[in-house]
């Protein structure tokens, strides 16, 4: 268990004053088993009334309009978050149950990983290996996340890579963290070659990405492999971006991997939400009339503020 | 219901000037087709100086055909109709579809007419068909301010061709009076200089003399 | 004994010229209004078999309402293992955005048009249900009033039910589920193929016709903007626009023809969008092959009206079934809409069939495979001699306070002999369609 200190800022600059501006942001903490938020101060400049609404994938979000003349619009959250994930939650309370340990040793977190200390994770769990097929669909609540989405819609390569991966698999560990080990040696941490809307395909055929990539490859072979499995957004532990990494639905559970690092997310991460894939995700998304460019900003820090040992 | 969205306050007002530049232009191109039988073959040639188009028609008999038929010609009354219809087609429910059909007939009417040798008879019956939509719109479109909006249209477009054409100064304050009377009436923004400029001009009764001060009022009047 | 109509077949196609019964077509790009050739002969339906169709129909349409419901909120019927989950989430027109949203009354489909043809046998089969924005009504509506008003005497010594109740039906459809403010219709502008309709179907019910750019969202709430600076709130949305375009904000963030914000709006409670958005999953082929199953999950009843013989790749059973008698069975894709991905396996070559036999083996799930319906043929007029030709029946059922089949429908027919193709962007044409009173 870990309590965060979470800071999110994100402000939009128009180069000539836009009105009728509607916006919609989803970068509040989610609330489940894993995450409790204790605290949490939104402000949002220009000032105007906002209404805060559950999404269809169960996400926290604000929105509001501003239709007057404005150059820019800042929106900041602040938040202290009890982390809990480490016990492996079920968003939907049914069980609850420890069927992971993780044993880091690390101070690794959200970022390029090449100027990051390599993460040591060791996971040692029996995770039956899931299929959907064995049991009654209903059953799953994250039966929305069995299916491609857009974003990760496998393609022929990816397939016959999977199947490989599917040869080797020796039951050591989970089959979903076996695939991200070996996923992690495929591919590479590279910036700048591909952009917000590429495909788990794509990227795939590219031999790597971002963490967005990292997170959509994934998330496509899982499922592929029968494994629901649904898009995390979200922060880690430090100061820079934003994050993605992806959650698996196993015995019951949400288990949360970081493809990007080949780790287990834990206590060190803040979901601010989850969906198919990164569009189900985004965390503004508005429209507005003016002419002329954007830019957009964001700054990101977490910090820890209480450590407790680690839970029997 | 009372609350007429900006979008649906620009159809009125430009079916109000579509329809009316239809039919004034019909009612005028009779005279000067009448001067073009055996008078002053290039007649035509200060029609579109007056009406500020481009002469692309190069004789009196293309003349006769194009500005009045051609769908390609951006000008001719077809388009101008098909103007019509288009802003009118998409507020059916506040103008009626007995209202509407006055200019889906005209649009026929004028397609029938661009195959007759003498289209004079022809072209009657559109300007009939204006005249039947003007008096649906009196009884069948219910708002009174929607009525109103339309017929700012239709008497600024009167009034800027009445001007353009040379219409006697009496058919011009005419023309003006009726304009003034509806837009108060209504809530749309204006530029008050040119009411005051037009008041002045039309008022002391020197549009001749100061044509182009007249027509330029017109023109950025909204 | 129908001559009187016969004779007026003229006048009433300058009558429908004349109020521009139109619909678009784009060809090459180009955006086209054409007339909506119509056949004076009506289909006419006994008030008898009108009462067992409104039975049929209506029960049919409140199971699918309770599906939608049961699909966005507790999926009982996936837990009850009744449809395969696959059925329902791999489909494009499962929305998850609609998750949790319960919309006013609970009413999903409010207007539904649904696909029937009458068999040689005299029995109904459903072809196909529209739960999305089923366009047509507009058509027998307008049909009917001009044709009584060309020939009168062809109503004079029968008692046709009047069509013409339609607007009223809507606008007490639209009322029921209203959260408080104005009625409208939304339409995505007049190039929409079904404009007309559009805006016929505003003018009669009294809705106001508007477009995404009159709407705008204020404090959670929809507003009708008027150009003086006013605003009117907004109750219930028949909105024309399909859901992906329908609110840049929650779909396609691209989309120019949305109004940003509506579905927050909506979600709130504070507007009813009809129908509701999310609908396409259960008018998708797949799930057509269930709705006897919902009917008798959801309301303990047998099914009024019959599925065409549909058989389901998915299951080994019938996919061996479909592939022994691939040659005689139509198949369609389920992942197409409209006439696209249909295929009559009599009209496949040996390669062909063994080609599309490989599709159904890899993809199972792709595919759903139908017995062929003789259907039987109506006349139509076509010049001075009738011909008889394939037609079908869409009948719209609105769900308000009541569940309730409006006494018409819209036939449409195919214009070509050899045809079973009956849309009207395949050159159809349509007849009204008269519900006797006794």
């Amino acid at each position: 268990m870990k309590v965060l200190q979470v800071q999110y800022e994100i402000r939009l600059t128009f180069d000539a004053p836009v009105t009728d501006h509607y916006f919609q942001f989803r970068c509040l903490p989610t609330e489940d088993d894993a995450q409790t938020v204790e605290t949490l101060k939104i402000t949002v400049e220009p000032a105007c009334a906002v209404h805060e609404r559950i999404d269809g994938f169960g996400n926290r979000m604000f929105y509001g309009e501003i239709p007057e003349p404005h150059d820019s619009l800042c929106v900041r959250m602040d938040a202290r978050v009890r982390v809990e994930r480490e016990l492996i939650s079920c968003s939907f309370g049914k069980r609850r149950m420890r069927s992971v340990r993780i044993e880091t040793s690390s101070t690794g977190i959200a970022g390029n990983p090449e100027t990051e200390p390599e993460p040591v994770c060791s996971v040692t769990a029996e995770i039956a290996q899931y299929s959907l097929l064995n049991s009654p669909a209903g059953e799953v609540p994250g039966i929305v996340y069995a299916y491609p989405s857009e974003l990760t819609r496998p393609d022929q390569v990816m397939r016959e890579w999977l199947d490989a991966v599917r040869g080797g698999y020796d039951s050591e560990c989970g089959f979903p963290e076996y695939l991200m080990h070996r996923l992690y040696q495929r591919l590479s941490y590279v910036q700048g070659q591909t952009h917000v809307g590429t495909t788990a395909a794509e990227a795939f055929a590219l031999l790597g990405g971002v963490c967005q990539d990292y997170a959509h490859i994934f998330t496509a072979l899982c499922r592929m492999a029968g494994f629901p499995a649904r898009y995390a957004a979200g922060m880690a532990v430090g100061e820079g971006a934003t994050h993605a990494w992806a959650e698996v639905w196993q015995d019951g559970v949400w288990v949360a991997y970081d493809p990007t690092h080949d780790c287990m997310a834990d206590d060190r991460y803040i979901k601010l939400s989850h969906g198919r894939d990164f569009i189900d995700c985004s965390v503004d998304r508005g429209c507005f009339r003016g002419a002329g460019g954007q830019q957009q900003t964001v700054y990101v820090k977490v910090a820890e503020t209480s450590t407790l040992p680690d839970m029997p | 219901m009372g609350i007429i969205s900006l979008e649906r306050a620009d159809h009125l007002y430009w079916i109000g000037r579509y329809t009316e530049r239809v039919f004034t232009t019909l009612v005028t191109f009779f005279d000067f087709y009448d001067q073009m039988i055996d008078m002053d073959l290039n007649a035509y040639q200060d029609y579109c100086k007056m009406v500020s188009i481009p002469d692309i028609y190069g004789d009196s008999g293309t003349f006769s055909k194009r500005y009045l038929f051609d769908k390609y010609d951006p000008n001719s009354v077809y388009s101008n109709l098909e103007r019509a219809y288009d802003n009118a087609i998409v507020i059916r429910d506040e103008i009626s579809s007995y209202t509407l059909a006055y200019i889906q007939l005209a649009l026929d009417h004028l397609q029938a007419a661009s195959g007759s040798a003498a289209p004079h008879y022809d072209l009657q019956q559109v300007i009939d068909d204006l005249h039947a939509f003007w008096g649906c719109v009196d009884d069948r479109v219910d708002d009174e301010e929607a009525r109103n909006i339309m017929k700012c249209g239709k008497y600024l477009e009167r009034l800027d061709l009445y001007i353009r054409l040379g219409y006697p100064d009496r058919d011009i304050e005419r023309g003006y009076s009726k304009f003034v009377n509806r837009l108060d009436k209504v809530h749309l923004k204006y530029h008050e200089n040119c009411r005051r400029k037009l008041d002045e001009i039309v008022g002391s009764g020197s549009v001749k003399e100061r044509k182009d001060e007249a027509v330029a009022a017109v023109w950025n009047f909204f | 004994m129908l001559l009187d109509l016969v004779d007026h077949k003229e006048s009433i196609n300058r009558l429908l010229a004349r109020y521009g019964v139109k619909f678009g077509i784009y060809k090459n790009n180009v955006f086209h209004e054409q007339l909506f050739p119509f056949d004076p002969i009506p289909r006419v339906i006994t008030r008898k078999e009108f009462d067992y169709l409104n039975r049929g129909l209506s029960q049919r349409v409140r199971a699918l309402n309770c599906f939608l419901a049961d699909v966005y909120s507790e999926r009982k019927i996936v837990k009850d293992g009744v449809i395969p989950a696959d059925f329902i989430y791999s489909s494009k027109g499962y929305l998850p955005q609609c998750e949790g949203i319960t919309p006013p009354k609970k009413i999903y489909s409010h207007i539904s048009g649904i696909d029937l043809v009458q068999g040689r046998d005299g029995d109904w089969y459903i072809l196909e249900d529209n739960l999305r924005i089923p366009s047509g009504a507009s058509y027998p509506m307008i049909a009917r009033d001009l044709t009584r008003q060309a020939a009168p005497e062809a109503f004079t010594r029968r008692h046709v039910l009047d069509n013409r109740n339609y607007a009223s039906m809507l606008r007490q459809t639209m009322d029921y589920v209203n959260t408080g403010g104005i009625n409208v219709v939304l339409t995505p502008g007049r190039y929409n193929a079904a404009f007309f309709e559009h805006s016929y179907l505003a003018e009669r019910s009294g809705a106001v016709l508007c477009m995404p750019q009159d709407l705008a969202v204020e404090d959670n709430k929809l507003y009708y903007r008027s150009y003086e600076g006013r605003k009117m709130q907004v109750g219930a949305v028949y909105r024309r626009i399909s859901d992906e375009y329908l609110d840049p904000l929650c779909f396609l963030p691209e989309s120019l023809i949305g109004v940003p914000g509506l579905m927050n709006v909506y979600a709130s409670g504070n507007v009813a969008v009809i129908n509701a958005p999310g609908n396409g999953v259960a008018d998708d082929k797949g799930i057509y092959y269930f709705v006897p199953h919902m009917i008798r999950y959801y309301l303990g009843e047998e099914a009024i009206l019959k599925n065409a013989p549909t058989y389901l790749a998915f299951y080994e059973k019938d996919r061996s079934f479909i592939l022994e008698h691939l040659n005689r069975l139509v198949v369609k894709d389920v992942s197409e809409a409209g006439g696209y991905g249909v295929v009559f396996g009599s009209n496949l070559s040996a390669g062909e069939l063994q080609k599309l036999a490989d599709a159904i083996r890899t993809e199972p799930r792709r595919f759903i495979a139908q017995e062929v319906i003789d259907f039987v043929d109506l006349m139509i007029v076509d010049g001075n001699e009738q011909v008889p030709r394939k037609a079908d029946l869409r009948a719209f059922v609105l769900a308000g306070e009541e569940t309730q089949v409006w006494p018409s429908g819209l036939t449409r027919f195919s214009r070509n002999p050899d045809s079973f193709v009956v849309n009207s962007s395949q050159g159809g044409g349509f007849k009204d369609t008269w519900v006797l009173s006794h």
